[in-house]
């Protein structure tokens, strides 16, 4: 069964139809790419399924279960988590602490576990700090910085850790490789590929095809809110119509 | 029937000239708000600024009424650019620190009040006292002289707005602030003067409200509840929903105080009034507390 | 040290000199002190939800004068016991804080503080209305005392066998004055201890982006809404206390807006979000309130200073907020994180 399904998806601004009737679905295990020209309606779909936004019709459905008017928290505890574009962070704690928010329940009043474990295993996950940073895990390096002083690179680490810290089984990545130095932009798609490795489905949006090629399962394709292909790289790539899509926005 | 028709009368006249008062009063936070987006909680405070100076010059100075007039509006926009560029121009990026600031003036200036002219009750002299008849409804001359200020100065501030060059200047700013900027728009000057002239609105209102009610220490809070209940019914900075909801807001205040009223007593004698003269100002209170439990989302429209 | 260690530190040696103060203040001190603890009850309480979440009340006495009317009226008019009374209007104050927060949490930044504003102003009108229950502007005579005689005279008793006399008065007041101080500890550290636990995280990390936090699966409604409720209950408890240690419902010392604001005041000067600055800065403003009173009363023989001095009475309120003005230019930051910052400073220097 698939993980996620979206079932004829549509929303409009005022006159604008910025999502079309758009289906598709991520199975179990894989890094589906979400590729189009900038003004595809991307982050839209991002949007709609994170409940930010409700659709004007269609459904999404998550595990079998109808999540399309849930708040975003619920959203989430069930078990999706989004990667921002533009990082979203707590300017005045450190970047522990940043990560340890995504680590404690959503409950007030029940005891539940440490999340210290956990929040030192996402920052270790993504590269935050490595194992030799925390010895005890007390004087882990990462903790005493503020987000401010990370570099592009780092903040996008951060982001994944605070996403990873919500144990999801679905990720979904907002252009992670936007406005990356090439060292940086490696260093990532290391990342995501190594998080696939350990099994983690991915959803992954990026205007540019030939970056993500190389990481995901599967591609489909959006041009002006409307699927226009789904395939494997390769099929997507070697179609006609995608490939005048991009050609007239220039993304490719 | 006859008793009936001469209430729905008194109830109509009543509050079609005081709206037009409240509309006054509520103008210069409304125009602050809508061109720099600052709420400007000394509002209350510059009509108690106003009405005092009248009062002062009147009762002290001996000055007769005009000039007591003429000086007031000279005074409150002074305070008005004063408050803009001593503070408000500091403060303004942090809309909280704003709110405090604001209010600490508003209180700083009772607090001074209160110093220098006790807690007392001060009555202002109209310009015209006594009463005429209109139908069957006897109305007090110089309510009838306030509604037409209030309605001159609404007219005279539309056409400073829409027909000159400044108006049309403050106006871009209202919509779009950086887009101001950059076509060459000084927007440190409009503010000041957004800020000049709502003080001198509040002058003029601060006057009419004070010989209109009366004088006291206190007297801010009332204005600026109805201000702040306009601005939130109306919309923000628009100039016709402000006057539409003031004409609302007047007239559920007459309603509730021009009509008959019940005094409920307990076995023991003790017996509070259901509407009536204590229940001035209630219903502004009411109508915000109304429009924040049934519709917050509605409240300033796209401001969030 | 952790930071919680460090905040049970500063707020235990506060709440010991507290304590140790009391028998050497002389009576008028002691009647200021012991308002300055039920204002750091206020203080603390209007800290954990406006200096934690960011929502900015400006109307924290509302919830004073929900809890304080309802017990003084129940306890004028129906002669409830204090054990009824306080507990009753708490649990107004705790249903008038759900009640407002339900709707209050659509609204952001300064349309929410402007909305709190409202609330008082609603109040003292209602107040007003009622007049010939409540007393008014005025007030209210005759509300059961906090400290009864059958209370003062069990302690007298305890205090004789231990060879200690005390007269009347005096242990009227030191029982008042302890009662607060208590109140005052329990308060702090149930607050701060809440601050630094894993609610505290979540409540500042809403101050600091609130969409962040909703993305991390937290449902940021009911935490605001969590703590409205226990806002409203602390500073409910206070006030229906402080009609008992009045013995009156008075107007000014439950409805006053100034002392709404001070509430914010006291939390700006300590450092908001931080309770035990809250908890100070009450002490501060409380304390400095009454030098001021003092000096105004000292007469000086030198002309001027003294004709000076003697104005400053009547200029205290307004002194007050132009220093709350001068405070908003320069030192928003508060004291404790001041302190704080000065401390880490100091250990990364010995550290290296």
């Amino acid at each position: 069964m698939a993980l996620l399904h979206v079932e004829n998806l549509r929303k409009s601004f005022g006159g604008l139809m910025a999502v079309k009737d758009l289906s598709f679905h991520v199975e179990p295990g894989e890094i589906l790419g979400l590729i189009g020209p900038n003004g595809a309606g991307k982050s839209t779909v991002f949007n709609l399924i994170m409940g930010t936004i409700t659709p004007d019709q269609g459904r999404i459905l998550f595990k079998g279960r109808d999540i399309t008017h849930w708040p975003t928290y619920k959203i989430v505890d069930a078990g999706v988590a989004r990667v921002f574009q533009i990082a979203r962070y707590f300017p005045r704690k450190t970047v522990y602490e940043n990560v340890e928010i995504s680590a404690i329940p959503n409950e007030i009043f029940v005891r539940s576990a440490d999340p210290r474990a956990k929040t030192v295993e996402s920052c270790v996950r993504t590269g935050l700090c490595t194992n030799e940073h925390c010895p005890g895990d007390d004087r882990c390096l990462c903790r005493s910085e503020l987000p401010g002083m990370l570099p592009q690179g780092g903040l996008r680490r951060l982001e994944l850790a605070r996403a990873i810290g919500t144990d999801p089984e679905l990720l979904l990545l907002d252009e992670p490789f936007a406005g990356l130095s090439h060292a940086e932009v490696d260093e990532i798609s290391h990342l995501i590929a190594s998080l696939r490795d350990e099994g983690q489905t991915i959803v992954l949006v990026d205007h540019n095809m030939r970056g993500v090629m190389r990481l995901v399962d599967r591609i489909v394709v959006l041009c002006f809110g409307e699927k226009i292909a789904e395939g494997t790289p390769e099929e997507v790539a070697r179609n006609p119509q995608v490939q005048e899509a991009y050609l007239a926005g220039g993304g490719f | 029937m006859e008793q009936a028709f001469i209430i729905i009368e008194r109830i109509v006249i009543y509050s079609v000239l005081i709206s037009a008062l409240y509309a006054l009063v509520a103008l210069g936070f409304t125009m602050i708000f809508g061109v720099g987006r600052v709420l400007n909680l000394a509002h209350g405070a510059f009509l108690m600024v106003g009405a005092y100076t009248a009062w002062f010059a009147q009762q002290y100075l001996h000055w007769d009424l005009y000039s007591a007039f003429a000086l007031a509006v000279v005074v409150c926009t002074l305070l008005g650019v004063l408050l803009y560029h001593g503070l408000v121009r500091h403060v303004q990026r942090s809309p909280i620190v704003t709110l405090i600031a604001t209010l600490a003036c508003a209180l700083i200036i009772e607090e001074l009040i209160k110093i220098f002219f006790t807690t007392n009750t001060q009555l202002l002299a109209p310009f015209v006292s006594g009463s005429v008849e209109i139908h069957k409804t006897t109305v007090i001359t110089n309510r009838i002289i306030a509604f037409g200020a209030s309605w001159l100065a609404i007219i005279l501030f539309w056409l400073f707005v829409h027909r000159t060059r400044w108006g049309k200047v403050i106006l871009a700013t209202a919509q779009d602030q950086d887009g101001a900027a950059l076509v060459g728009v000084d927007v440190k000057r409009v503010y000041t003067l957004t800020w000049a002239l709502s003080g001198a609105l509040a002058g003029i209102a601060g006057f009419f409200f004070a010989s209109w009610v009366k004088l006291d220490p206190f007297m801010w809070r009332d204005p600026l509840i109805i201000s702040f209940a306009i601005v939130v019914v109306g919309g923000l900075g628009s100039l016709k929903g402000s006057i539409v909801a003031a004409y609302l807001i007047g007239l559920l205040e007459v309603l509730m105080t021009y009509s008959p009223s019940m005094r409920i007593c307990a076995a023991d004698f003790r017996c509070f009034e259901f509407l009536g003269s204590s229940w001035v100002g209630v219903s502004s209170l009411l109508v915000l507390i109304a429009i924040l439990f049934l519709k917050p989302e509605g409240l300033f429209g796209r401001a969030e | 040290m952790s930071l919680r260690t460090l905040k049970f530190a500063l707020l235990g040696l506060t709440v010991i000199v507290a304590g140790a103060v009391g028998p050497f203040l002389p009576s008028k001190w002691m009647t200021t002190l012991l308002y300055a603890q039920l204002f750091a009850v206020y203080a603390m309480g209007w800290d954990i939800l406006s200096g934690m979440t960011g929502q900015i009340s400006f109307g924290h006495i509302f919830f004073v004068a929900v809890s304080g009317y309802t017990a003084g009226l129940l306890n004028l008019y129906l002669q409830w016991p204090i054990w009824a009374t306080v507990p009753t209007g708490v649990v107004m104050a705790v249903l008038a804080g759900l009640l407002f927060s339900v709707p209050a949490l659509r609204l952001r930044g300064p349309y929410f503080s402007l909305v709190t504003l409202i609330l008082p102003l609603a109040a003292a009108r209602l107040v007003i209305i009622l007049a010939d229950w409540t007393g008014g502007e005025l007030g209210k005579f005759g509300v059961t005392p906090l400290c009864q005689d059958s209370l003062l005279n069990a302690l007298n008793g305890v205090l004789l066998r231990l060879g200690i006399s005390i007269d009347g008065f005096r242990l009227y007041q030191y029982c008042n004055y302890y009662f607060f101080w208590m109140l005052m500890a329990m308060v702090g550290g149930g607050l701060v201890w809440l601050s630094t636990s894993r609610i505290g995280k979540i409540l500042e990390a809403i101050r600091e982006n609130e969409e962040a936090v909703e993305a991390a699966g937290i449902n940021v409604a009911k935490y605001k809404i969590f703590a409205f409720v226990v806002s409203a209950f602390i500073v409910g408890l206070g006030g229906a206390l402080s009609v008992h240690t009045n013995e009156a419902v008075f107007f000014n010392s439950l409805l006053s807006l100034t002392t709404s604001i001070e509430m914010i005041v006291a939390s700006v000067i300590g450092g908001m979000g931080t309770i035990v600055g809250a908890l100070w800065g009450g002490f501060l403003v409380r304390g400095g309130e009454q030098v001021i009173k003092e000096l105004a009363q000292l007469k000086l023989p030198i002309g001027a200073a003294g004709l000076a001095l003697s104005f400053l009475e009547r200029w205290a309120t307004l002194i007050f907020f132009a220093l709350l003005l001068v405070l908003l230019f320069f030192a928003r930051q508060g004291l404790l994180p001041l302190l704080a910052g000065l401390f880490r400073r100091g250990r990364r220097i010995r550290g290296g």
